[in-house]
């Protein structure tokens, strides 16, 4: 069964004014999980190592230094968190991408250009999500 | 032969069987002959078709010595028949390519026929060409030598490698084209998204439905709306960079990065300095300039502190020059040094540093449309970036362009 700690969310987002959207969507859904933000891959696997189960990601494309498939070739290829659960949303509705993110194992790939002016509808999937599924590693 | 009547049986017998032998030794010479005639114009036959080809041909006996050369190889070679006579083919085409080419001698020797492509013949070394090497049989099916053929496919060859070349650079350009289009889709995609959201959060906001901070919103939404015109603007300088050059002249390098730093205007704090004396040489000044001003401006925008040095110097390198723009900034990690010169790169968040990413794509766009490089090395002083270009003396877009034009006065 579930333990009772509440799931963090870690943001992997370079663009401030979609971290305050996601953050706005919270709010709006009364959602007062704990998120942790990292600008990049690099820093989000920086972050990881703090980071304290359950927790689950939600991370864009394209940023800087190390861009969202990099990132996720990271976390499956790391001993501690290749067990993630990722959820990818981005601008990129490349083909491309899908394929890499689905062969690397995500939850769901989301487009932001869907989500119209908010991410509620996003947000409200990735609650439930949570709300409904086990989660590996969490004692 | 005798006349007289024969006077006895036994003499006319032995009349007939002269006669008989007589006949029978003159059709064996008439035989001989006719053998001989026809050997004769087997020959002729052969060196008529050796002489009308206009190809080298040679026919090498079973120790590869020149048995029989054609006028077309003797004239190339420079030799006479007699002196090509009994040379062997490591003579005709040297050591290095006698060797590389000696397993194809030695399968021919051994009956097979043969056929490759090859530079250099005999008095062309530049030349490309097509080999045939087919065996010659004796009567007991014996190989009895090679016949050696060579023909001048240089220009074939020419063609060939401009085909490979243009398609070399249409993938290239398709590559871009797959790249812009991506880009296109995400990056500039990403500040349109940010001004739709913002436009619909003051609103709301505005209609008192939500409680966002709308001056705030305000500064991102003109913030957005600059960075997506930047991103635009930077995107036509790549689709231009090696493009739109501008004229071929003289250029004094010295003044052109003068001129550069003094347009910057270096804020306070910042020194840009030339270190010794920078060439002049002739170039087209517009690209070169562009590729100092994004160098420069990069080192001043990305420097953590207040107060920096960026020296730019020049090195001497015989068909081109190395040019050097070297700031004290924080520096770039080795992980990145190939990322940086790709579009829309950048290796800090847009809100932290705004910046197109683009710079470091057009001076790689430019430099290498030029047939130079650039790349980056950590600063000699442990601390900060090197960005290194070479630039061609005489720049190889404008040689052709007079090569071109130097072709079309001769026609």
């Amino acid at each position: 069964m579930r333990s009772g700690k509440p799931v963090t969310i870690l943001l992997v987002e370079d663009d401030e004014v979609d971290v305050k959207a996601l953050k706005w969507a919270f709010d709006k859904l009364k959602i007062a999980n704990p998120v942790a933000v990292a600008r990049d891959g690099v820093e989000a696997l920086e972050l990881l190592k703090t980071l304290a189960r359950p927790f689950l990601i939600i991370t864009d494309i394209n940023m800087p230094r190390m861009n969202g498939i990099e990132f996720l070739r990271n976390v499956r290829a790391s001993k501690d968190y290749h067990d993630s659960i990722v959820f990818v949303l981005t601008t990129s509705n490349d083909e491309e991408d899908k394929i890499a993110a689905y062969n690397l194992n995500v939850a769901g790939y989301m487009l932001k250009s869907d989500m119209g002016t908010s991410f509620t509808r996003a947000i409200a999937l990735v609650e439930n999500y949570w709300k409904i599924v086990e989660f590996p590693g969490v004692g | 032969m005798t006349t007289q009547r024969p006077k006895t049986l036994k003499d006319a017998l032995q009349a007939l069987d002269e006669a008989e032998a007589k006949l029978r030794n003159f059709e064996d010479d008439t035989r001989v002959l006719r053998a001989k005639a026809t050997a004769t114009s087997s020959e002729a036959r052969f060196r008529m078709l050796a002489e009308g080809v206009p190809n080298h041909l040679l026919f090498l006996d079973r120790d590869l010595r020149i048995e029989f050369a054609n006028n077309v190889f003797l004239q190339a070679a420079g030799w006479t028949a007699e002196a090509a006579h009994g040379r062997h083919i490591s003579e005709v085409v040297g050591p290095e390519r006698y060797l590389a080419r000696q397993a194809n001698y030695e399968r021919a020797l051994a009956g097979e026929t043969i056929s490759y492509e090859s530079a250099g013949a005999a008095g062309d070394d530049s030349g490309f060409y097509r080999f045939t090497y087919r065996p010659s049989f004796d009567d007991s099916g014996q190989v009895r030598g090679i016949f050696s053929m060579a023909i001048d496919i240089s220009e074939r060859r020419k063609v060939e490698l401009e085909l490979e070349a243009k398609q070399a650079e249409l993938l290239r350009s398709n590559k871009d084209l797959e790249q812009f289009a991506y880009v296109a889709s995400h990056d500039l995609k990403a500040p349109l998204r940010a001004i739709e959201l913002l436009v619909q959060w003051i609103v709301e906001g505005l209609n008192g439905y939500d409680v966002n901070n709308v001056q705030e919103n305000l500064g991102l939404l003109g913030r957005r709306t600059q960075r997506l015109n930047r991103l635009l603007d930077d995107l036509l300088a790549y689709s231009r960079a090696g493009r739109k050059v501008g004229d071929y002249r003289q250029t004094n390098c010295q003044e052109l990065v003068l001129d550069v730093i003094q347009l910057l205007n270096p804020p306070e704090g910042f020194t840009v300095s030339i270190d010794g004396q920078l060439p002049t040489l002739e170039t087209f000044p517009t690209p070169l300039e562009q590729v100092f001003r994004n160098l420069i401006s990069n080192a001043i925008k990305h420097h953590p502190g207040p107060k920096g040095q960026v020296v730019v110097s020049c090195e001497d390198r015989v068909t081109h020059y190395l040019f050097a723009v070297r700031d004290d900034g924080e520096g770039i990690p080795a992980q990145y040094a190939e990322r940086v010169f790709e579009m829309f790169q950048t290796l800090k968040p847009r809100d932290q540093v705004e910046g197109s990413g683009m710079g470091l794509a057009i001076v790689n766009r430019i430099v290498q449309w030029q047939h130079g490089r650039v790349w980056l090395e950590p600063s000699p002083a442990g601390r900060g970036t090197v960005f290194k270009f070479e630039w061609k003396k005489r720049n190889p877009k404008a040689s052709t362009t007079e090569k071109q034009a130097c072709e079309a006065v001769n026609q």
